[in-house]
C-alpha cells in the first residue's frame, strides 16, 4: 500500500506533461526553425508566419490532443472497472460505431465543416440511448451491456458499409480517413467546447472514484458494502459515454488509448480510482500528443492520421509489456 | 432481542417464485446455519436480506427497522455480506482489497483515519492473513483467499454477518479455519453470524441453531440435535443416512450410504 500512496510518480507524470507540450509546440511538419518557434513561444517575437503556425494551427491541435487522450484513457480505465472486463474500451459500449455511422452521414452527404462533429456526436448519443434502454430492462446487467454494445457496433458498422458501397470514391476516402482517427479536422468551436465538456465529465467520474473502486468486486458484493449499484452504473455510464462521443466527435475513432493506457497505468498506479484516473488523463493526454506528433513529422512535409500511429506503437508496446510484467495473471 | 426478525417472506426470480412463507428469527450472539439441498433458495434468501431482490409478499426487520426503509449503504456499516462467489479481475495486493471493507464507514470524502486503519490491521490479525500483506489477490490458494475475503467483511466492523457456504472448495484445514475465526468472533465479540452450509456436520458442530429448507419452505428450525436426525434429512434431501453422536461434541453427526450397503442391507 505505502508504495502506491506516494505522489512522486505523479510529478514525473506532470513533467513529461509538459515536456510534451513543448515538443508538440516546437516540431511539426513544416519546417520553421526550431529557434524562431521557441522566440515566438516565450516572448512576443517572431514573424506572422511563425506565430500562425504556432498558435493558429499547432495550440489547437496539442489542446485537441490533450484533451481526447485524456478523456479516451479515463473512459477506458471506467468502462474496464465497471464492467470487469480487461478487454473493454471506451467504444466497447457501441459509442464509436454510432459516431462512426453519424460521421459517415454527414460526409458521405456532404455536410463537411462545423456540422461534421454535431452529426457524429448525435450518432454516439443514439447508440448510448440505444444501450441505455437495452441495459435497463436487464437490470444493467455487465454482460447485458456489453453484448447489447458489440452487436450495435456491428450493426452500425454494417450501415456504414452500406453507405460505403453506394458512395463516390472520394468521399468513401474522406470517411474512411476520419474513421481512423486524426486531430487535424476538427473545427475551431468543436475546439472551444470539447475541453469543458470532457473535464467536467473527468471531475464526476474522479468524485465517483471510490463507488468504483468497489463496483470492480462486482454488483452484487458492491451493493453488500453500501454502493448504491443501479444509480451509480447508470450515472457513470451516462458521464463516461458523453466523454467518449465528444472525444470520437471532435478527432474520429483514435484506437487503442482507451484500451492500452489504463493497464499501464493500473500497473504503475494500482486500483485506487481517485488516482488511477488522474495518472490516466495524463498519461492519456501525453500519449496521443506524442503520438500525433510522430504522425506529423513522420512522413513530412506529409502528414499521417494519428489512428494509424496509436494502432501500430500502442499496440507493439502493449505486446512488450504484457511478455515483460510478472503481475499479469488474472483471475 | 431478535436482531433479524424475518417475517413471512416471499421472493423470487420474475414470476419464479424461490422463497416461499419463510420466516425466522436472528438473537444477538446467536450463530445459526441455514442448510437444505442446492436450489432451495438459501442464496436467493441472502439477495432478499441485502435487499438485492424485492420482496412479493412479507417483511424483514433489521434491529426492528423494517430493512426496506434503510438504505443499502446504512446496512453495510452493520451487516457484512460474503457471497458465494467473488472474483477480482484485476490485480490487487491484499491489504488494499481487505481496506474496501472501510467504504461504508468512508463513504466518498473521509480519508483513512487511526481507527480505520486499526480496523483494517486487527481484521488481518484475526484471520491470520497479515503475512498476506504485498501479496496479490490473483497469487493466493483458494483457502488462503477466502480468509481475506473474510478479512475483508470483518474490516466493516459488522454486528452481523451473513456467510454464502465460505468453506466450499476447501480442505478439512481450511474448513475448520474459517469456522474457527467465525466462531471466535461469535463468542468473543458476540458477532451474530448468519451461515450458509452445506456440510451438515460443520452446521451440526458450530451453529446454535439451524434452519433446515426444503422447497423454499423452512422445514425446521432449532437446534441441531432436534433439525439433524435421519427422518428430516432423508425427507428433505431424499438421501438414506445414518446419524450419529460425535463422542467429543455430543452433537449430531451424519454419515452417507452408499448404493450397494444400501442394497445389502435389504
Amino acid at each position: 500500500m505505502k508504495n502506491k500512496n506516494n505522489i512522486f510518480p505523479f510529478f514525473i507524470l506532470i513533467a513529461l506533461f509538459l515536456a510534451t507540450i513543448v515538443f508538440s509546440l516546437i516540431f511539426g511538419s513544416s519546417d520553421i526553425e526550431q529557434s524562431r518557434i521557441i522566440s515566438a513561444l516565450f516572448s512576443k517575437g517572431g514573424d506572422n508566419v511563425t506565430r500562425t503556425i504556432l498558435w493558429q494551427i499547432r495550440l489547437p491541435r496539442l489542446i485537441l490532443g490533450i484533451f481526447v487522450g485524456a478523456g479516451l484513457a479515463v473512459c477506458g480505465a471506467v468502462f474496464q472497472s465497471m464492467l470487469r472486463n480487461p478487454l473493454a474500451s471506451p467504444y466497447t459500449l457501441g459509442i464509436s460505431g454510432g459516431s462512426a455511422f453519424g460521421a459517415t452521414v454527414g460526409i458521405i452527404f456532404g455536410f463537411a465543416g462545423f456540422l461534421l462533429p454535431i452529426f457524429a456526436f448525435l450518432g454516439g448519443i443514439i447508440s448510448v440511448g440505444v444501450i441505455y434502454l437495452i441495459a435497463l430492462r436487464k437490470r444493467f446487467s455487465n454482460s447485458a451491456l456489453i453484448l447489447s454494445g458489440v452487436i450495435l457496433s456491428f450493426t452500425f458498422s454494417s450501415l456504414v458499409l452500406l453507405l460505403f458501397s453506394i458512395s463516390r470514391s472520394e468521399r468513401v476516402h474522406s470517411a474512411l480517413l476520419w474513421l481512423i482517427g486524426d486531430l487535424s479536422s476538427a473545427p475551431e468551436a468543436t475546439i472551444k467546447s470539447i475541453p469543458a465538456i470532457i473535464t467536467c465529465g473527468i471531475l464526476i467520474l474522479i468524485f465517483y472514484g471510490r463507488d468504483i473502486n468497489i463496483l470492480t468486486l462486482g454488483d452484487e458484493k458492491a451493493l453488500y458494502l453500501g454502493v448504491r449499484v443501479d444509480i451509480i452504473k447508470k450515472i457513470i455510464f451516462i458521464v463516461a459515454s458523453f466523454i467518449t462521443a465528444a472525444c470520437v466527435s471532435a478527432a474520429g475513432i483514435i484506437s487503442f488509448v482507451g484500451l492500452i493506457i489504463p493497464h499501464f497505468m493500473r500497473y504503475f498506479f494500482g486500483l485506487n480510482h481517485r488516482r488511477l484516473l488522474v495518472s490516466c488523463a495524463l498519461s492519456g493526454a501525453i500519449f496521443l500528443v506524442l503520438c500525433d506528433l510522430l504522425a506529423r513529422i513522420i512522413i513530412k512535409p506529409l502528414e499521417l492520421p494519428v489512428g494509424v500511429i496509436t494502432g501500430f506503437f500502442g499496440g507493439i508496446f502493449f505486446l512488450i509489456f504484457l511478455l515483460k510484467s510478472k503481475d499479469w495473471e488474472i483471475i | 432481542m431478535a436482531i433479524l426478525n424475518v417475517n413471512n417472506i416471499s421472493c423470487g426470480y420474475g414470476v419464479k417464485k424461490v422463497i416461499k412463507d419463510v420466516s425466522f428469527e436472528v438473537e444477538a450472539g446467536e450463530f445459526v446455519g441455514i442448510i437444505g439441498p442446492n436450489g432451495t433458495g438459501k442464496t436467493t434468501l441472502f439477495r432478499a436480506l441485502n435487499k438485492l431482490l424485492p420482496l412479493s409478499k412479507g417483511k424483514i426487520y433489521y434491529k426492528q427497522k423494517d430493512i426496506a426503509h434503510i438504505s443499502a449503504y446504512t446496512l453495510a456499516q452493520e451487516t457484512a455480506t460474503l457471497p458465494q462467489f467473488l472474483q477480482m479481475p484485476f490485480s490487487l495486493p491484499v491489504e488494499e482489497f481487505v481496506a474496501m471493507g472501510r467504504f461504508p464507514h468512508l463513504g466518498r470524502f473521509r480519508g483513512f483515519k487511526k481507527h480505520d486503519i486499526e480496523c483494517i490491521e486487527r481484521a488481518l490479525t484475526l484471520t491470520d492473513t497479515t503475512k498476506l500483506k504485498g501479496r496479490n489477490i490473483s497469487e493466493l490458494s483458494a483457502g488462503e483467499r477466502q480468509c481475506v475475503f473474510l478479512a475483508q467483511a470483518f474490516a466493516q466492523e459488522p454486528k452481523l454477518i451473513l456467510l454464502d457456504e465460505p468453506t466450499a472448495h476447501l480442505d478439512i484445514t481450511h474448513q475448520v479455519t474459517i469456522m474457527d475465526i467465525i466462531s471466535r468472533l461469535n463468542r468473543e465479540q458476540g458477532l451474530t453470524v448468519l451461515i450458509v452450509l452445506h456440510d451438515l456436520n460443520l452446521a451440526s458442530e458450530y451453529c446454535n441453531k439451524l434452519i433446515l429448507l426444503k422447497d423454499g419452505g423452512v422445514y425446521k428450525q432449532g437446534e441441531s440435535a432436534q433439525v439433524l436426525n435421519y427422518q428430516n434429512i432423508e425427507a428433505v434431501y431424499n438421501t438414506v443416512v445414518v446419524v450419529e453422536e460425535n463422542p467429543m461434541s455430543k452433537k449430531p453427526y451424519v454419515l452417507l450410504v452408499s448404493e450397494q450397503q444400501r442394497s445389502r442391507r435389504c
